[in-house]
């Protein structure tokens, strides 16, 4: 049999690789590149026919005026008031029960689990349309408490979820033998299994950060002075502002820490989603 | 006289907290660490969701909150005939198959792409990450700009390229307003899932392609017997969670389309939204909500048995 002489030669095929990767890397990065060129350009050049890309009039000292002004330093408090306080309640309130699930039998324990994966099916709105009355009647629209509450009670299942896989692993010989030595249960919760589940618990912060600094529609019908940073950037369209600049500024300055975070925990992302796609 | 006894100090206290958590059997203490999730879920989910099914027999007003009247299903029958959810419905349809399709292609594609080794390998995983953790409403933003009739990047690289003579008023019109939708999710939603798509890739023992190889398969038919039986499993659970997430697409409609040109691109979730907050039908728009929950649910069950029969 004659073997067929491949399409590509071999030594064709690293370089060819390397142009597709490239050009992949630039088709999802250009949008992005966009928002900064938007952000740091006078928009002035940019609403022409066709946009005028003189990068030496770019400048990052829009960026400073935003940052210090009144507007967005007040989103950017009430983001990270929403966003703190969210994940530290689901933290702490979703490691218990996650801790409890995974350690103990009792009646009901796949069913809770799997209610609480079913509740990840809902859209929000058929959460806010009754938080919005429930709210209303307990006088706690557009307060951070109303906000927090129900963005704990939306994000506590996938917390708990990801916790309990976590304490899942961490073997229970451990806290056996640390109760043998005579710790108490708490003892044994805050020397053995709290060090272990650091990395866990972090995770799951972060997780809860993210979504709550994304978070839209909630705010969007829950509040009305308490304005977060994506509702800003709704803003910034059409009816409210045109200001395409400040948009851009806004948005990247919205999206930066995010971002960050993720590209700086892009070793564990990228090891949960690998791990959970086995696990599953 | 009586002797002083000097008791040594007891090593585990009988009183206090921690005392009192000792002596509770596992049940009791379970289930007082399970008190926080009741709260959350049952409280904090579970009432807002029966509520809100309660909600969707009244007819309520969002300016008359105190006068409720009982409809029945009324307003799940009124539902059908409401010119905006017949528009909404197969709107919302065509935007789940349009994003599933063309985000499912691009992570399949990108999935087999970085499946290769190839140098500096580990920073092209990494640009991938970055449309993931774009929040929602800034992608929405940046695309708007970009599809910006006057000034938008799009149109001036069309026009640039020599691709397009005239500016495209890609809003404008319902065809190329339901492509820019798409494109925009596709764009942020094909990391996840070209991440769960590689994760499967790089299960499949190398030694198959050696064999294959071996025996005169072309890269077809390498790709046909072995790649595609490979990830079958996950390619359908990456295409279910995609249309579950498209069906409660909120963030891009309402910032990148509004619905428009003519409500042709107004989603059931968005539309949920306007009955309940702008056309102040509180009770109407929980029995949407309602409807779109009860569509979601199908699909999740299709998802959670395909799961099971992994196992």
């Amino acid at each position: 049999m004659r073997t067929k002489r491949p399409l590509i030669p071999k030594w064709m095929h690293q370089p060819l690789l390397q142009i597709a990767n490239i050009l992949v890397v630039v088709l999802i990065l250009a949008p992005v590149f966009w928002m900064f060129v938007t952000a740091v350009l006078p928009i002035g050049l940019l609403m022409r026919r066709p946009p005028v890309l003189d990068f030496s009039k770019a400048s990052l000292a829009p960026f400073v005026t935003t940052i210090v002004s009144k507007e967005f330093l007040n989103a950017l408090l009430n983001s990270t008031i929403l966003s703190v306080f969210t994940s530290i309640v689901s933290v702490a309130g979703g490691a218990l029960g996650a801790y409890a699930i995974a350690r103990y039998r009792f009646k009901g324990k796949n069913s809770l689990l799997l209610l609480l994966l079913g509740t990840q099916m809902a859209p929000g709105t058929i959460m806010v349309i009754p938080c919005f009355i429930l709210l209303n009647n307990m006088h706690l629209l557009d307060t951070y408490l109303g906000l927090i509450l129900i963005h704990v009670a939306f994000l506590s299942p996938l917390v708990i979820w990801l916790l309990y896989g976590f304490f899942k692993d961490i073997p229970p010989s451990l806290e056996r033998a640390a109760r043998m030595d005579g710790c108490s249960r708490l003892q044994a919760l805050r020397l053995v299994v709290a060090p272990l589940s650091v990395n866990g618990l972090a995770a799951a912060g972060i997780f809860c950060f993210i979504s709550t600094w994304a978070s839209f529609l909630f705010p969007l019908v829950l509040s009305i002075q308490r304005l977060n940073l994506p509702i800003m950037i709704s803003r910034f369209t059409v009816i409210y502002d045109l200001d395409f600049s400040k948009g851009a500024r806004y948005g990247l300055l919205v999206a930066l820490p995010v971002v960050l975070v993720t590209l700086l925990a892009q070793r564990y992302i990228i090891k949960g989603i690998v791990e959970g796609a086995v696990k599953q | 006289m009586t002797e002083t006894v000097t008791f040594t100090q007891a090593r585990k206290p009988v009183l206090g907290l921690s005392a009192r958590l000792d002596r509770m059997r596992d049940g009791v203490f379970s289930q007082l660490m399970l008190v926080p999730v009741y709260l959350f879920v049952l409280v904090g989910l579970g009432f807002p969701l029966v509520y809100s099914l309660f909600l969707s027999f009244f007819d309520l007003q969002l300016t008359r909150l105190d006068q409720q009247k009982f409809v029945g299903l009324g307003n799940y029958i009124k539902l059908f005939s409401d010119p905006l959810f017949n528009k909404a419905v197969p709107a919302t349809f065509i935007f789940m198959i349009g994003s599933t399709a063309l985000s499912v292609a691009i992570a399949v594609a990108l999935a087999l792409l970085l499946n290769q080794p190839v140098r500096g390998g580990t920073f092209y995983r990494v640009v991938l990450l970055v449309p993931w953790a774009v929040p929602p409403v800034v992608n929405s933003w940046m695309w708007l700009w970009i599809y910006n009739y006057n000034f938008g990047a799009l149109n001036a690289l069309l026009r640039a390229l020599h691709l397009s003579e005239g500016y495209i008023n890609w809003l404008g019109h319902t065809n190329t307003a339901f492509l820019a939708m798409i494109v925009a999710e596709s764009w942020k939603a094909m990391p996840f899932l070209t991440l769960l798509l590689l994760a499967n890739l790089l299960s499949i023992p190398k030694n198959l392609y050696k064999a294959a190889k071996i025996d005169g398969a072309t890269a077809w038919g390498r790709f046909r017997h072995i790649t595609l039986p490979g990830i079958r499993r996950t390619l359908m659970v990456v295409i279910i969670l995609q249309s579950m997430w498209s069906l409660k697409a909120f963030d891009l409609v309402f910032v990148l389309t509004k619905g428009q040109p003519n409500d042709s691109t107004t989603l059931l979730n968005y539309m949920v939204y306007l009955q309940a907050f702008n056309f102040n039908n509180i009770g109407y728009g929980a029995a949407a909500a309602w409807f779109l929950s009860i569509l979601v649910v199908v699909l999740t069950v299709l998802y959670m048995t395909l799961l099971r029969e992994r196992e």
